[in-house]
């Protein structure tokens, strides 16, 4: 058996034994279950744990996304909390819901922080802007392609291969990765804000962006909404 | 002070204090940052050297610097290039950079561009 399945088969047995009614415990605790499963068991997984979860209290560590990002994609009701490991022992948790939001939410307090100078902080907005547009792209390809029945690994593969913003904005708009030449004048005819976003991102994370850093993070909402 | 050293030094700042000048947000900006900090390193040796290539696409530039610079340098930076860019885009499946990594990181980043910096 495979490292993943043998993982798998603990939890069958595992699960069932935590959660019977003699148990005094109403609660699960579970270290990295989804570490060398694939996609697909991760998916079965969200949806068993979100089953105890209606009787139990489930708490799960893992530095992998895929079983958050599963819950987020079937709609399972989780909280998120990322938490981020400084340099000294102490460490900040963050409720995560939706990286769009997060990283979003990011870019706005980070165009409000007064001590980095005025250029850098125009390029880590910039960057910000760009990690949510992003993340949008890879939730809608994830959710169009997985339902129409593709594979996992097929899936993860097209958005591994579209790593530049333009093309996986391109992906998530016509599910054409060639169609990179469309996208700027389709979104001009949709949102001219939006359309004007995507370069400004682009050229952004590595020159910085001159303009109102605000009016650069409403565009980007825009941008999201129309790759969404 | 160059765009490069600047970069640097915020980015070493961030990881000295980020928690609490950036809560939750400094390994980012960090790893921002030191990308940032290699292409201004990058922009000054073709301001000095080959004005033309600074308007490539960075493939384009990595695959000309060994024959601006020693190829074990040219090397180092593609690889570093590769690392810091994997770390700056949005990936569902991967943490966060870690201090440790930073670290690394930084160090590496400052030790490319000061042999950058002698081969304009």
């Amino acid at each position: 058996m495979s490292q993943g399945e043998l993982h798998a088969l603990g939890l069958a047995l595992f699960l069932p034994r935590a959660t019977t009614t003699e148990s005094p415990f109403r609660f699960v605790i579970i270290d990295d279950p989804v570490q060398a499963m694939d996609p697909a068991k991760v998916d079965g997984l969200a949806r068993v744990l979100a089953t105890v979860a209606e009787h139990r209290q489930v708490v799960v560590f893992t530095h992998d996304d895929r079983l958050a990002q599963a819950m987020r994609r079937l709609q399972l009701p989780a909280r998120i909390v990322e938490v981020v490991r400084s340099s000294r022992i102490e460490r900040s948790p963050r409720t995560t819901d939706d990286p769009v939001r997060r990283h979003l939410g990011d870019a706005r307090a980070l165009a409000s922080t007064p001590e980095l100078p005025a250029q850098i902080r125009s390029e880590l907005v910039a960057g910000y802007c760009r990690s949510a547009v992003e993340a949008a792209c890879h939730a809608t390809v994830r959710r169009r392609r997985l339902g129409r029945g593709e594979h996992h690994e097929d899936v993860e593969r097209t958005l591994e291969q579209a790593h530049k913003v333009h093309q996986l904005v391109t992906l998530a708009l016509f599910d054409d990765v060639d169609r990179g030449v469309d996208t700027l004048p389709h979104l001009d005819r949709r949102d001219r804000r939006a359309a004007t976003a995507l370069p400004a991102i682009k050229e952004g994370v590595h020159r910085g962006y001159p303009g109102g850093l605000h009016e650069l993070i409403s565009d980007t909402e825009r941008l999201v909404a129309e790759v969404s | 002070m160059n765009g490069s050293v600047e970069r640097l030094a915020i980015a070493d700042r961030l990881l000295r204090d980020g928690s609490t000048s950036l809560p939750g947000r400094w390994p980012r900006c960090c790893a921002w940052l030191l990308r940032l900090a290699l292409e201004h390193a990058l922009a000054d040796l073709w301001a000095a050297r080959c004005p033309e290539a600074a308007a490539s696409t960075m493939r384009a530039q990595l695959l000309v610097l060994p024959r601006f610079v020693p190829a074990d340098l040219a090397t180092r930076v593609a690889q570093l290039w590769a690392t810091l860019s994997r770390a700056a885009h949005h990936h569902a499946y991967e943490l966060e950079p870690t201090a440790a990594e930073l670290r690394s990181w930084h160090h590496d980043v400052t030790a490319v561009a000061t042999e950058l910096a002698a081969c304009r």
